[in-house]
């Protein structure tokens, strides 16, 4: 079971659809903004932007609607995303590896796409994923006092580029 | 999306006016680069400095834009900002692109 989260701090409804994702990122960054917290910023818009492109892009693509919810505790912002679109195929998240794990660093021709879930998991903590009456759930806390280069991010080339 | 384009010898600057590259206007950033490249300059620098968002769409726009350029020509990024260059570390992107660590001067301007 995915865990619950009772009251959070911020609750949003949007449709899915890419500029009501836009909108509702500036709303979560002011809530950042003015909380003080540890939880970069940055790093949690493009989290979330991540995890609700990919809602729009792959559960919702003929609309819907989605659902926010965050609060900070003291180790980050816990987060509970739900969405009415379809679920994920055999109930499992992608893996989330880097596009060109396993490749010499490409110079010239990396991957065009593939890296939201590797940002996602590499950002991210206690992912947690259910789908019930119809309605997809995503938990995650994105911690506190992560910074780009840190966290669990490891470099996906089989030599480091140096 | 508008993005100004001036070119000095084997040069082209290429200023991106907007604040975000994301999944919103990632295709028109890519289509609007298309033209912009059309300009035959074998260097090709990309002035980031007024965007502060980038997500994966955005980083792949730019991977598709990189590879448009024929062999022979290159894109280089410039001007970017916090954000920008967290996204591009996070996914070992900066060790592909040439990057600048500051934006190209705008021509004609004094000193």
């Amino acid at each position: 079971m995915c865990p619950r989260h009772d009251d959070p701090a911020l609750r949003l409804w949007l449709r899915a659809e890419p500029l009501a994702v836009r909108a509702a990122l500036g709303q979560v960054r002011a809530m950042l903004m003015q909380g003080g917290g540890g939880v970069d910023p940055d790093i949690a818009e493009l989290v979330l932007a991540e995890v609700l492109n990919n809602i729009v892009e792959h559960g919702c693509e003929g609309g819907g609607r989605i659902g926010v919810e965050l609060h900070e505790d003291a180790a980050g912002l816990v987060c509970a995303i739900t969405d009415d679109g379809s679920g994920f195929p055999e109930m499992a998240l992608p893996p989330g590896g880097h596009p060109s794990a396993g490749s010499p660093a490409p110079v010239r021709a990396p991957p065009e796409g593939g890296y939201g879930w590797f940002l996602i998991r590499g950002l991210t903590e206690g992912l947690c994923y259910s789908r019930a009456g119809g309605r997809n759930r995503l938990t995650f806390r994105i911690p506190a006092e992560q910074s780009a280069g840190a966290g669990g991010i490891v470099s996906p080339w089989r030599e480091a580029p140096q | 999306m508008q993005i100004g384009a001036e070119r000095t010898g084997d040069t082209l600057v290429a200023r991106v006016a907007a604040e975000r590259i994301d999944a919103a206007v990632a295709i028109q950033f890519k289509d609007r680069m298309r033209d912009v490249i059309g300009e035959p300059a074998p260097v090709v620098i990309l002035d980031l400095s007024r965007v502060g968002f980038l997500d994966s769409s955005g980083l792949g726009a730019l991977v598709a834009v990189m590879k448009l350029l024929e062999e022979g020509r290159r894109l280089e990024l410039a001007g970017l900002t916090p954000m920008v260059r967290k996204v591009l570390r996070l996914t070992r992107m900066d060790s592909v692109f040439i990057i600048h660590d500051t934006p190209p001067p705008r021509p004609g301007r004094a000193g």
